[in-house]
């Protein structure tokens, strides 16, 4: 299935279209993509203890790791900016 | 005893007798006030009694500076002017940069303090620690734009402008103070206040430097802080992007209210065009403040469509949001007109286009017309609308500029009907661009600062962020919807950004740093130690004041009740922040016991007062203080 994927990071801002097994989930998801991405991408999602410092939306709500993604999906990962 | 790092240097200006007299401040002022709304606090306290009419003669108006501004230490830009707010009936201040307050400080003045009212319009000009009071009737009607311009061909490339404009000549509620024809000393509505007293302009010159203690430290300081940027993803986001790297960020993520804050992401598709990259694509170059090596402005000319060739500052988050997703408006090039109005006219652009959202709504609900609004359709999302009811409020003229001219409360007082309930301010000031709903320590300092409303005075959400710089020493808060325990994150936040802004720098270059360079650029400067525990105790000490002066005014923050879709009463049903309802009151009870501030009235306790040093306060709060 295709899960249409936004990086919202501000450093890296683009629009991906990523093939994942039926059934997967958020979290295997985002795991699969960490290995995968770039040293710069990763160190934009996750702080120094591995946590993810964004937000992750699943067609504009807040998602759960263990949420299962459906063919379609719209998964945006959301660095937050501050702005003032 | 002087101190260095300040022009030991307070103007006190009668503009009714035309009379101008000095006084110095001396080492303990410094050290217990800082400077900015701090010493600012401490001058209206101590000299304005309770109960004057803010755009009345005996009214103080003051332009401040820090112990920083104008020296070395990083953004050293900012001025803060204070008074008591027309808007709140309480404190009020409203910080900028630029460069007006680096060259304040440069002709010889920490602080100006105005009283009475000049009987025709006048302009101030400071030069080597001398105030002239001069005629300013040629100005008066002109925007900011050309009154800045005309100010300094008349005094030199080295004059530097802060100005209102013609909303604040007519004392609109909605005015501000702008220098560098965009920068703005935004809320409180103290553009009303200068306009009241008929002073179009202060002008000082940018020449000579600041009296320091150690200016090569100061120095060395400064590019030990400036090298460390270079790898900072914050630096990196602000110098590339500005403040509009995060509007699309904010509406996908709940921060930036939506539709007057009824909305959610899925209102408002369009929010990429007014946001990061699309708005980089028409600035034309970087603005930076006096210094400043973040350079977070811009300017910016409009490519296409029928308002190309427009010119102007930047919009600025706030300005995107406000004129953006409050209106669901996607058309930039409007934003960039409406903020281009807001700049000339001197208009809060946080207020006013909070009050075309208001209207946007009474539209909608049938409670205004076309009639009512001069034939404007004031449908969600209308470009034109945006900036043809910006400029109606700007001029304050036609019927729809009348009715919003001042803000929120006031038209919906002037509707009347029920539509208070969709005016979104905290005690006459409209919210600030943020959501206690995505960052629910908001919903606690919208309340409890001395000025409501405000997303610039620091609290627990920037721990929720993680908006702070290192080293300051507050603990992680795992779970921002846990409501319990978050009074001190939110006390020793404030206290911090307190003497941020006393202090006289930006507070998102402080934001980036370390926390220790704050105290340390200080006491390079004006010759004293201070430490992060000083930055606390000020902290504290200019949170109680500023409290302090509004109960003294009959205003009690605990009275202050957020509208309530701001804190999701109803909440929403759908988008990140669905079902989210903030119990805001909690962490208010949490930051009056770690402040020491009575649980009855929100007034600091007697006890925290002497602790402070604020024992001076008591002979007027004495009661409220005692409450408990």
């Amino acid at each position: 299935m295709k899960i249409k994927l936004r990086l919202r990071l501000v450093q890296v801002r683009d629009d991906l279209e990523v093939d994942a097994p039926e059934g997967d989930s958020v979290g295997s998801f985002l795991s699969r993509f960490l290995e995968d991405c770039g040293e710069a991408t990763r160190g934009l999602i996750l702080d120094p203890a591995g946590r993810l410092k964004v937000l992750t939306l699943v067609n504009q709500e807040k998602a759960r790791p263990d949420q299962t993604l459906v063919h379609g999906d719209e998964l945006v990962l959301v660095l937050p900016v501050f702005g003032g | 005893m002087s101190v260095q790092g300040i022009a030991n240097r307070m103007g006190l200006i009668d503009l009714g007798a035309g009379r101008v007299s000095y006084e110095t401040l001396d080492q303990d002022m410094v050290r217990r006030y800082l400077g900015g709304y701090g010493l600012g606090a401490y001058f209206l306290f101590t000299r304005q009694p309770a109960g004057v009419d803010p755009l009345g003669p005996k009214a103080w108006l003051g332009f401040t500076t820090g112990p920083l501004t104008g020296t070395e230490a990083v953004t050293g830009n900012r001025f803060t002017v204070v008074a008591k707010s027309p808007k709140t009936g309480g404190w009020g201040d409203a910080n900028c940069g630029g460069n007006f307050g680096p060259a304040m400080k440069l002709s010889g003045f920490d602080h100006l303090f105005f009283q009475g009212a000049a009987p025709e319009p006048v302009i101030v000009h400071l030069i080597e620690g001398r105030a002239e009071i001069r005629p300013a009737g040629r100005l008066w009607g002109l925007g900011c734009l050309e009154t800045e311009e005309r100010l300094i061909e008349e005094y030199g490339r080295d004059a530097a402008v802060a100005c209102i404009g013609p909303a604040g000549e007519r004392a609109s509620l909605l005015a501000c103070v702008i220098n560098q024809k965009g920068r703005a000393a935004g809320r409180s509505g103290l553009g009303a206040v200068m306009g009241a007293k008929r002073i179009k302009a202060v002008v000082a010159h940018l020449q000579g430097e600041v009296p320091v203690a150690d200016r090569e430290g100061l120095r060395r300081l400064r590019q030990e802080i400036v090298s460390g940027y270079k790898d900072n993803p914050g630096y990196k986001g602000f110098h590339k992007y500005g403040t509009c790297g995060g509007t699309a960020n904010s509406v996908l993520r709940g921060d930036a209210p939506i539709k007057n804050w009824a909305g959610t992401a899925r209102d408002f598709p369009g929010t990429e065009a007014i946001s990061d990259d699309r708005v980089i694509a028409i600035q034309e170059k970087h603005f930076g403040c006096w210094r400043c090596p973040v350079a977070c402005g811009g300017h910016v000319i409009v490519k296409e469509g029928h308002r190309a060739g427009l010119e102007g500052h930047k919009p600025e988050y706030e300005t995107l949001a406000a004129f953006g997703s409050m209106c669901l408006n996607d058309d930039l090039a409007s934003i960039v007109q409406a903020n281009n109005i807001c700049n000339d006219f001197g208009l809060d652009t946080i207020s006013a286009g909070a009050t075309v959202a208001l209207a946007m709504e009474l539209y909608e609900r049938g409670l205004i017309t076309r009639q009512d609004v001069g034939g404007l359709d004031l449908s969600w999302g209308s470009a034109e609308a945006v900036v043809g009811l910006t400029e109606q409020m700007a001029r304050g003229e036609g019927p729809a500029g009348r009715l919003f001219g001042d803000g929120a409360r006031a038209a919906a007082e002037r509707i009347g009907r029920g539509a208070a309930e969709a005016a979104m301010h905290a005690g006459g000031e409209e919210l600030a661009m943020h959501d206690p709903r995505c960052s629910p320590g908001l919903g606690a300092s919208y309340v409890i600062d001395a000025t409501p409303g405000r997303h610039t005075q620091w609290s627990s959400w920037l721990v929720e962020e993680g908006f702070l710089p290192s080293g300051l020493g507050i603990p992680r808060i795992k779970d921002r919807y846990n409501y319990r325990g978050k009074g001190p994150a939110h006390f020793y936040t404030s206290n911090f950004g307190h003497c941020v802004n006393a202090a006289g720098v930006c507070w998102f270059a402080t934001a980036i740093s370390r926390a220790s360079a704050l105290p340390e650029f200080l006491s390079l400067a004006v010759g004293l130690e201070f430490g992060l525990a000083e930055m606390q105790e000020i902290g504290a000490r200019l949170a109680a004041l500023r409290m302090a002066f509004n109960i003294r005014e009959g205003l009690r923050s605990l009275d202050i009740r957020l509208p309530g879709r701001v804190i999701g009463d109803p909440p929403l049903d759908s988008g990140p922040t669905k079902g989210v309802r903030v119990d805001n009151l909690q962490e208010i009870r949490d930051y009056l016991e770690a402040a020491g501030w009575n649980q009855s009235n929100g007034c600091p306790s007697e006890a925290t007062l002497k602790s402070l040093g604020l024992e001076f306060t008591l002979e007027q709060i004495g009661p409220a203080a005692r409450a408990g």
